[in-house]
C-alpha cells in the first residue's frame, strides 16, 4: 500500500516509512510532513523493495519487527545491494541485542516506541544531514 | 603285838617300804614263819647250853642303825618292848657294839664296867649278870641283826656256848634272809595288784564314758562287749547283744561291703576304717563311721555316729548333682577328688577314669596344654581363675566351658582343697562369634556408608557411638560421649536446633530425624543426617537408637546442584518474563506509539499558522481510536490469562496444609527451619479448590523459609497456624522469623514483580491474592512484634448449597 504525499518543495528529501501497523503508517507519515518531510509508507519490507522507488528514498524508517522480512533482514538486503540508505529503527521491544546488531549493520538510530516527536527529528537530521 | 593294819583295799594308803617290812612280818604267815624259826632257834640254844643261858635275836632294819624286832621267848615281853627302836649308835648295849664293831661283844660282868649303866636299866630287872652278842651276817657280809645270849652270873662263856652261837647265828641270818626276800616279794606283789586295778578302773571309766560306740568282737564277728554309749545312741543294751553276730544289726545294703571291709584282717591288715549303717533297737539305721584293729583273736573297734554329718552331706551332695553346671573338687597337687554327676553324665566317664588326673581325657587335646599351664600355674600361685576350653560330650561332642576355680584354705592358710564349676558357654561363645562377624560387617558398612550409629538411654543420660561415629566427629574412639562433649563440635548456629531437638526427645516418645552441621577444629564444616527411633529397653526405659550420615559430601554435589537448578530457574524465569513483557511491550506499545505520535502531529497542526484544525481533528480522532486499541490489548491479555477453571469443594484446610507440609517439610528442613504446627481441631470445612489454595500455601511457606535464609543470629523458626476467623470463615497464618519487609513497602509487597529478596520473584504473592480472592476470601501480610512477617488468609466455610455448584472463579495463571 502507498500513500505518498508530495511536498511543495522539491528539494525536500523523501522519507519512507516501513511498518505493518496501521496506525504507525498512519500517523508517522502525518507528522514527518509536519516536520517538513516527503513520505512514502508501506506495510512491508517486500513491498517496499517492490515499489521503485528505492532509488529517491533518503532516509529509511524501518519497523524492526515485522511478519515475513524483518527490518533487520531489509538492512542486511540493502547493504548487500551496496543501496545505502541511512536508517532510523524503531521497535516496540526493548531488545538490547537487536540494537547492537542494527547499529553494527550501519544504522542511524534506534528508537524504541512511543517516541517522542523531538526524539524523532533528532535522528533525522542525523540521517538526512549529518 | 601293834594292832595289824587294816586290810581294806580301796583306802589303803600305798605304805613307805620299812613299814611294810613290819607289816609283812607281823601279819603275814611268812613274817610269822620267820619269828618262829628265830624263836626256834633261840630255844635251842637255851635247850643245849647246860649253863643256864638265855638266848634272843635283835634284827636291824634295812639300812642298818635301828633294831626293829626282837624275839626273845624267855625273857619278858618289856625287854623286846624296851629294846625295839633303839639306834646301833646310842651303844646302850653289847648288841650296838657288836654291830658297830662287826664282831662279838663280850660282856663277862656287867657291873664291872660303868659304861652299860644304861643296858643295866633293864638287865638288872631280869637278872641279868653277863652278856654275849655276836653279829648275824648276810652272805654279802652285810649285818642283819644279833644274836645275844645272857647269863644270871658273872661269868666267860662256854665253848660249848660259843659253838651253838656260831651255829645259830648263820641259821639265823638265812631266816632273815630269806624273810627279807619274801616281804620284798610280797610288796613288789602288792604294788603291781594295786597298779593294775587303778589301771583296770580308769579304762573302765574311759569305756563307761565314751561317746562312741566301743565294741570288742572275736573274728567271726560275735559280740564279746559293747559300751553304755550302744545304749545312748542305739538303744541296745549288753545283754541284748551279747552272743550274736555283728551282721545281725547291718543295714542289708552294708553287708556285703562290711564283710568285705572286715576281711582285709585275714589278708593282715592292721587297722579298718570303714562305714555302715547300724540299726537301732527302735528299727531306724545310723550311719557310724568305724575305726577297728584286730588283736589275738578279737577286734576291737570304736564307731563314730555321723548320721547328721552323713545326712548334710547327702543334702549338699544332691545340691552338687543336680546344680545345673559340672562341679568338681581337686586336691592341692592338682589330681581330682570328686566330680558332680552331671560332669560324668556330660562325659560319660566314669569316676574310675577321671580319678586323679584321668580327668584331662575329657578335653580337646587342642586345649589340653594352655589348660594345664595355666592349672599348673594357678596351682603355685593359689589364686583363683578361669579359663576356657573344650570337653568333650559322652556322643563325641566338642563344647566350650567357661572353667572356674577356686582354692579353700584351712585356719592356717594352706590351701586343702580347689573347688570348681564348669560351665557351658558354646552357645554364647558361637552367638559371640557371630556377634563379632555381625559387629565387623557393621563396622565396616558404618566406615563405607560414612554413617554412624548411636544410641541414647534417656533415663540415664547414657550414649553409645560406634566407632564410624567417632571418626565422623573426630573424637578418639572410647571418650565417654555426653551431650557437653557433643557441643563442642555442634556448629554454633545449629545449637540451638540441637537444644530444640534435646528437649523433644525428652518430651515425646517419638522417631525423628533431623539436620545439623558440625564445625570442626580445622573450621570445616560436616552436614549430618541424623534419624532416630524410639524404643523402650530391656528395663522399659526410653532409649533412642539413631544413625547419623556423614553427608557432607552429598551436600555438596546436592548444594552444586541446586545452585545450578535455582541459577537455571532464575534464567528461565527471566526469559518467560521477558517474553511476557516483550509481548506486553509489543502489544502495548503499538497503540501507545500511535497515540504518541498522533498527538505530537495534532499539537503540530494547532500550532501552525494557520492552524490546521481539520488536520488536528482527524489526528486527535485517531489517538482516541489508539487509545481504545490499547485498552482492547490489555482486556485480551487478561482473557488470555483467565482460561483456567478451578474446581470448588469442600475440604479441611487442616489436612490439606499437612499435605504440603509434608511435600516440602524435608526441602525446609534441609535449610535448618524448624517447622512448627499449630491446627485448630474442629476446625469447619471451607469451600475451596483443593490445588489451587495449596500452591498458596506452599507460596506462603517457601516465601517465608526463603525469608529467613540469611537468619543465622537466631532460630529459623516457621509457625503455621488455623483457626476460625469469625463465624463462616477460617483463617490459615504463616509466620517466619526471616528479614521481614518496611513499612513503606506493605501496599508493594502484592504487586507484581515486587520482591524483598535478591533473587526472588514477586509474582507469587499477587498470585496468590488472586487465587484467594476467587474464593471470596483475603490475603494480607503484618509485620511481627519480633523479626520477621506473618502472611494470613481467610476464606469462608462451605455452607451446605454453595457446595453443590461447581462454582468457577478466574484465576491468573499458575506461579
Amino acid at each position: 500500500m502507498q500513500s505518498g504525499h508530495e511536498s511543495n518543495d522539491l528539494k525536500r528529501a523523501l522519507v519512507a516509512v516501513v511498518d505493518d501497523d496501521e496506525s504507525v503508517r498512519e500517523s508517522l507519515p502525518d507528522l514527518l510532513n509536519e516536520l517538513g518531510f516527503r513520505t512514502s509508507a508501506f506495510a512491508s519490507a517486500e513491498e517496499f523493495l517492490a515499489s521503485g522507488s528505492l532509488e529517491q528514498t533518503q532516509c529509511l524508517i524501518l519497523d524492526f519487527a515485522m511478519p515475513g522480512m524483518t527490518g533487520l533482514d531489509l538492512q542486511r538486503q540493502l547493504n548487500d545491494r551496496d543501496r545505502k540508505i541511512p536508517i532510523i529503527f524503531i521497535t516496540a521491544q526493548k531488545d538490547q541485542e537487536v540494537r547492537d546488531q542494527a547499529f553494527e549493520q550501519g544504522a542511524v538510530s534506534f528508537l524504541f516506541k512511543p517516541f517522542s516527536d523531538t526524539a524523532l527529528l533528532e535522528a533525522l537530521n542525523k540521517a538526512v544531514r549529518g | 603285838m601293834k594292832a595289824p593294819y587294816p586290810e581294806s583295799e580301796t583306802v589303803r594308803a600305798r605304805p613307805a617300804r620299812e613299814k611294810s617290812t613290819q607289816v609283812f612280818l607281823q601279819t603275814s604267815s611268812g613274817a610269822g614263819q620267820l619269828t618262829n624259826i628265830l624263836e626256834f632257834l633261840c630255844r635251842a640254844m637255851e635247850d643245849e647250853s647246860a649253863d643256864g643261858v638265855v638266848a634272843c635275836i635283835h634284827t636291824l632294819n634295812e639300812d642298818g642303825t635301828m633294831f626293829r624286832d626282837t624275839v626273845a621267848p624267855s625273857l619278858d615281853n618289856s625287854y623286846r618292848e624296851s629294846t625295839n627302836g633303839v639306834l646301833v649308835s646310842s651303844m646302850t648295849g653289847p648288841c650296838c657294839h657288836a654291830v658297830a664293831t662287826r664282831r662279838t661283844a663280850v660282856v663277862p660282868d656287867l657291873a664291872a664296867d660303868p659304861k652299860w649303866a644304861k643296858f643295866r636299866e633293864f638287865a638288872d630287872p631280869l637278872g641279868i649278870r653277863s652278856a654275849w652278842s655276836t653279829p648275824i651276817f648276810s652272805n654279802e657280809g652285810k649285818v642283819l641283826g644279833t644274836f645275844a645270849h645272857y647269863y644270871f652270873e658273872a661269868r666267860d662263856p662256854s665253848p660249848r656256848d660259843e659253838r651253838m652261837v656260831q651255829l645259830l647265828s648263820r641259821a639265823a641270818a638265812v631266816a632273815i634272809e630269806r624273810g627279807r626276800a619274801e616281804a620284798a616279794l610280797r610288796e613288789l606283789n602288792e604294788t603291781l595288784e594295786q597298779r593294775v586295778q587303778d589301771e583296770t578302773r580308769e579304762r573302765l571309766q574311759i569305756w563307761n564314758v565314751s561317746q562312741d560306740l566301743l565294741l570288742i568282737t572275736d573274728l567271726d564277728g560275735k559280740y564279746l562287749s559293747v559300751n553304755p554309749a550302744w545304749t545312748a545312741i542305739l538303744g541296745w543294751s549288753e545283754e541284748d547283744l551279747l552272743g550274736e553276730s555283728y551282721q545281725w544289726l547291718l543295714h542289708p545294703d552294708d553287708r556285703e561291703r562290711t564283710r568285705t571291709e572286715l576281711g582285709r584282717i585275714a589278708n593282715g591288715q592292721k587297722t579298718l576304717r570303714y562305714e555302715n549303717r547300724i540299726r537301732t533297737k527302735d528299727g531306724t539305721y545310723h550311719w557310724i563311721s568305724w575305726n577297728a584293729a584286730p588283736d589275738r583273736g578279737r577286734i576291737y573297734s570304736m564307731g563314730r555316729d555321723i548320721t547328721e554329718h552323713k545326712q548334710a552331706e547327702d543334702k549338699l551332695r544332691h545340691v552338687i548333682d543336680t546344680i545345673p553346671t559340672l562341679a568338681w573338687c581337686n586336691l592341692p597337687d592338682g589330681t581330682n577328688e570328686f566330680l558332680n554327676k552331671n560332669w560324668h553324665e556330660y562325659t560319660g566317664l566314669s569316676p574310675e577314669v577321671s580319678h586323679g588326673w584321668g580327668w584331662q581325657a575329657a578335653f580337646h587335646p587342642e586345649d589340653l596344654p594352655p589348660l594345664m599351664e595355666k592349672w599348673k600355674g594357678m596351682l603355685i600361685s593359689g589364686e583363683p581363675g578361669e579359663l576356657e576350653a573344650r570337653l568333650r560330650r559322652d556322643d563325641g561332642v566338642y563344647r566350650w566351658f567357661l572353667i572356674r576355680a577356686e582354692p579353700f584354705r584351712d585356719d592356717s592358710g594352706q590351701i586343702v582343697r580347689w573347688y570348681g564349676t564348669s560351665t557351658d558357654i558354646d552357645d554364647r561363645k558361637c552367638a559371640e562369634e557371630q556377634l563379632q562377624r555381625s559387629e565387623a560387617f557393621l563396622a565396616e558398612g558404618q566406615r563405607l556408608s560414612l554413617t554412624g550409629s548411636f544410641s541414647w538411654k534417656m533415663a540415664t543420660g547414657e550414649i553409645t557411638w560406634s566407632e564410624q561415629l567417632y571418626r565422623v566427629y573426630e573424637f578418639e574412639v572410647g571418650v565417654r560421649v555426653t551431650l557437653e562433649l557433643i557441643r563442642t563440635r555442634v556448629h554454633p548456629e545449629d545449637l540451638t536446633l540441637l537444644e530444640k531437638m534435646i528437649e523433644q526427645a525428652h518430651s515425646a516418645i517419638n522417631d525423628f530425624e533431623w539436620h545439623y552441621r558440625l564445625l570442626m577444629p580445622d573450621n570445616s564444616i560436616k552436614y549430618l543426617h541424623a534419624v532416630a527411633h524410639a524404643r523402650r529397653d530391656q528395663d522399659g526405659q526410653l532409649e533412642y537408637i539413631a544413625t547419623v550420615q556423614d553427608v557432607t559430601q552429598r551436600r555438596s554435589s546436592e548444594e552444586a546442584l541446586a545452585k545450578a537448578r535455582l541459577e537455571l530457574a532464575r534464567v528461565s524465569r527471566v526469559m518467560s518474563m521477558a517474553t511476557l513483557t516483550a509481548s506486553i511491550a509489543h502489544e502495548v506499545n503499538q497503540p501507545l506509539s500511535g497515540i504518541v505520535t498522533n498527538a505530537s502531529t495534532c499539537l503540530r497542526m494547532l500550532s501552525s499558522d494557520p492552524p490546521n484544525v481539520e488536520g488536528a481533528r482527524e489526528t486527535a480522532r485517531r489517538t482516541i481510536r489508539d487509545g481504545n486499541r490499547a485498552s482492547d490489548v490489555i482486556t485480551r491479555l487478561r482473557t488470555l490469562f483467565n482460561k483456567k477453571d478451578a474446581v470448588f469443594e469442600a475440604l479441611d484446610l487442616n489436612e490439606a496444609a499437612r499435605e504440603v507440609i509434608a511435600l516440602c517439610l524435608s526441602e525446609i528442613q534441609r535449610n535448618r527451619v524448624v517447622l512448627r504446627t499449630e491446627l485448630a481441631a474442629n476446625l469447619p470445612s471451607v469451600s475451596g479448590d483443593r490445588v489451587q489454595l495449596q500452591q498458596v500455601i506452599l507460596n506462603l511457606l517457601r516465601n517465608g523459609a526463603e525469608a529467613m535464609y540469611r537468619v543465622d543470629d537466631r532460630p529459623r523458626e516457621l509457625l503455621v497456624s488455623t483457626r476460625l476467623f469469625s463465624s463462616d470463615s477460617v483463617c490459615l497464618s504463616v509466620k517466619d522469623a526471616g528479614v521481614g519487609f518496611e513499612r513503606e513497602a506493605l501496599d508493594k509487597l502484592f504487586e507484581s514483580f515486587y520482591t524483598t529478596k535478591a533473587d526472588g520473584m514477586g509474582i507469587g504473592l499477587s498470585i496468590s491474592r488472586s487465587i484467594i480472592e476467587g474464593h471470596h476470601g483475603r490475603l494480607w501480610a503484618a509485620q511481627n512484634n519480633g523479626p520477621g512477617a506473618m502472611f494470613c488468609f481467610s476464606i469462608p466455610c462451605a455452607s451446605e448449597g454453595s457446595m453443590s455448584n461447581n462454582n468457577k472463579a478466574p484465576v491468573l495463571g499458575a506461579a
